[in-house]
């Protein structure tokens, strides 16, 4: 398990990306450090040669003023009082004469050094051989001597030296420096891609997991979200979105079969039966058993054939006929057909307001879908009551409205009356078939609208907004 | 009526053909598009009644051809609910009329007897009369026994497709056809609510009623 992980970590882009975000900034740390240390050595030196000049200036006003005898004399104490300094008075074939310190005193190596001297200014740098236990004594101390041999007489060359301590000591400083930095960069890129891959693979994996769990048919599960909104979480949040709606598809659809089995059971059941007693019937009966058999049967038809219209249009297929539709000829031709149910019923019907516009659609469909409205509005307002019929002009599309005085629809309930077989508990007894206004929605996502259902206080009022839709063809 | 009825489904055919022959007609049947061309070709055929969906050459090509051999005989399409857009289609097509299955088998019935009709009065009418009704079309006048009869411009349009159809049953959904020019299915019977009203001025009054109601089916106008 531990190791499955730490192989998907591996081979994550992300602990790829932040090793080479690692090697490219260890080169930049190189770069940097490599010009620090450059720039501190040089300046080092520099200072060490400016401090052999001026004491070999001194030096050689000192011999100049006071002459041979006395210079000589003095350079062996010079030689006691600067430990970390060399003082070596030469003749020009290289031979010491005095000065030095104690381990120079060795002319073959004095000789050596100031014959192979390899500077024109006379600068040489050579190393000491220190006993260890000399060092000891006297820690600054180094092996490595900077130093530089000038003519101060005829025949007489001065040497000074100074022991490299501290150029050395800082070369040491800074080059462990870079080396324990860079140690620690790379120990901590590599920790910190391992942390990083890890936390998004880990993320990534939630993911994957609950996406299999999905596949495997519990699609109450949902991607985990952070406080935050970062990629991860808006991308957890678009797919629990998609599943929400996945989700409500799916019920819809279960709640559809359901329906359509349980409205369809009932006709069916009445039907067998009475199909039934009509076999045992004497002959007078069977002629009206057979006649409300059938009429019970076109009405099952008729359902069946509403529910398979709305699934047509609900799949939107069916924009084939959509032409420009005059909406103020259609609403005077509903107003007109309906309006002698309405006077039976003792209802004040008409259109209120109305304009000359028109749109592009089904007019077939729009007129099905209005006729629904009306008729509901006329089925369910009480007799005297009145219903009426509005066509504006509206921005670039147009409103509908169907408004009637009846008990109107309570709120809460809106929204589910659109659902296949959906019916008021209040309105079961009347006649319909619970799929009007399924009808009407899905004529108008069609159509690019949508219906609303408002308060009408009191009444209900159906506020369609139908855009012109002339560009689509 | 010859009628040729051009259907795969051998339990549909079945039944409108057994439906058909009860009704009084000379009912011929094939399968295909390629045996009604073949058969189109019979000069004594009074329509045709053809599936949308057939194997081969399928119901709406095989329209265009007759058509395009000159042949005016009446066609009423069927079509399977589900195939969308066939309505325009089909009457594009060549189809006179148009009905979706199931349907029931009264409407059909109206509906081929309503086309035979349309094919046989091909002359211009100036005034229409049924037992006593006298309809003068140029006037837009209608009387009845000599007594005006004043009627909205809808009533006149219902009597007038009434009238055309005389004797014969015209279903609701002929009538919102003919008259409103939808192609729909009320939920209420609204159609129903009309015919009274016509039938109050028509009748009311009179000993013998002329419009009449075919229970489910539709109305017919006359006095037998």
């Amino acid at each position: 398990m531990y190791w499955e992980h730490l192989r998907n970590v591996w081979r994550s882009t992300t602990f790829h990306l932040g090793l080479l975000f690692m090697v490219l900034f260890a080169a930049s740390f190189l770069i940097i450090g490599g010009f620090v240390y450059r720039q501190t050595m040089v300046f080092l030196e520099q200072e060490m040669r400016a401090t052999i000049d001026v004491e070999l200036n001194q030096s050689r006003q000192f011999y100049l003023e006071r002459g041979e005898e006395i210079f000589l004399a003095e350079i062996e104490g010079l030689a006691e009082l600067d430990p970390s300094g060399i003082y070596i008075i030469l003749d020009d074939a290289c031979q010491a004469l005095a000065g030095g310190y104690k381990r120079l005193d060795d002319d073959e190596s004095i000789q050596e050094i100031c014959t192979n001297a390899p500077d024109t200014d006379g600068w040489v740098l050579f190393e000491l051989d220190i006993p260890r236990g000399f060092r000891a004594q006297i820690p600054e101390w180094d092996d490595n001597v900077y130093a530089r041999i000038i003519p101060i007489a005829p025949n007489r060359q001065l040497l000074y030296g100074r022991m490299g301590g501290n150029i050395d000591s800082a070369r040491e400083v800074v080059q462990s420096a870079l080396a324990w930095g860079l140690a620690a960069m790379g120990v901590l890129a590599v920790l910190g891609s391992y942390l990083m891959a890890g936390s998004i693979a880990g993320r990534l994996e939630q993911i994957n997991r609950i996406s299999q769990e999905i596949r495997h048919g519990d699609l109450s599960r949902r991607m985990p979200l952070r406080r935050g909104s970062d990629e991860f979480d808006r991308l957890s949040g678009n797919l629990n979105r998609m599943l929400d709606q996945i989700q409500t598809l799916m019920e819809g659809v279960r709640s559809v079969s359901d329906a359509i089995a349980h409205d369809l059971r009932t006709p069916l059941a009445r039907l067998r039966t009475r199909l039934e007693r009509l076999r045992h019937a004497p002959p007078g009966e069977v002629e009206s058993g057979v006649e409300q058999s059938i009429q019970e049967t076109d009405s099952m038809l008729a359902t069946f054939n509403a529910l398979l219209s709305i699934a047509q249009l609900e799949a939107g297929s069916r924009r084939t006929e959509f032409a420009d539709v005059d909406m103020q000829a259609l609403m005077v031709d509903i107003v007109d057909l309906y309006e002698p149910v309405a006077s039976e019923k003792d209802i004040d019907l008409r259109l209120e307001q109305h304009t000359a516009v028109s749109l592009h659609g089904d007019r077939n469909l729009l007129f099905q879908a209005i006729s629904n409205l009306v008729d509901n509005a006329v089925k369910y307002t009480p007799e005297g009551g009145r219903v009426q019929l509005e066509l504006l002009r509206r921005g670039q599309g147009l409103r509908l409205m169907v408004s009637d005085s009846g008990p109107g629809i309570p709120s809460e309930e809106r929204d589910r009356v659109f659902e296949r077989f959906y019916r008021l508990d209040a309105h079961r007894d009347l006649a319909g078939n619970g799929l009007g206004l399924t009808l009407v929605a899905a004529v108008a996502k069609l159509h690019d609208s949508r219906v609303e259902l408002q308060d009408n206080d009191p009444g209900l009022r159906v506020v369609w907004n139908l855009p012109r839709g002339g560009s689509r063809s | 009526m010859h009628i040729l009825v051009v259907e795969d489904d051998s339990t549909m055919a079945q039944h409108i053909v057994h439906g058909l022959t009860e009704a009084g007609h000379d009912v011929n049947h094939v399968c295909d598009g390629r045996d009604m061309l073949r058969a189109a070709a019979d000069d004594s055929l009074d329509l045709f009644i053809v599936d949308r969906m057939l194997p081969g050459m399928d119901g709406l090509s095989a329209i265009q051809a007759v058509r395009a051999a000159g042949n005016q005989t009446p066609v009423l399409i069927l079509s399977a609910l589900g195939e969308v857009d066939d309505r325009v289609h089909g009457l594009k097509a060549g189809g006179d009329d148009y009905l979706v299955k199931p349907f029931a088998f009264s409407e059909l019935i109206a509906r081929i007897e309503a086309l035979a009709r349309r094919a046989a009065s091909r002359e211009v009418n100036t005034s229409l009369q049924v037992d006593g009704l006298t309809m003068d079309l140029l006037g837009r006048q209608v009387f009845r026994e000599d007594i005006e009869i004043d009627l909205k411009p809808r009533e006149f349009q219902l009597l007038e497709y009434l009238m055309r159809n005389a004797g014969h049953v015209v279903t609701r959904a002929m009538l919102l056809e003919a008259v409103w020019h939808y192609h729909f299915d009320p939920q209420t019977n609204v159609i129903e609510v009309h015919i009274r009203r016509l039938r109050q001025k028509i009748d009311k009054g009179f000993e013998q009623p002329l419009i009449h109601t075919v229970r489910g089916i539709g109305y017919v106008l006359g006095t037998s």
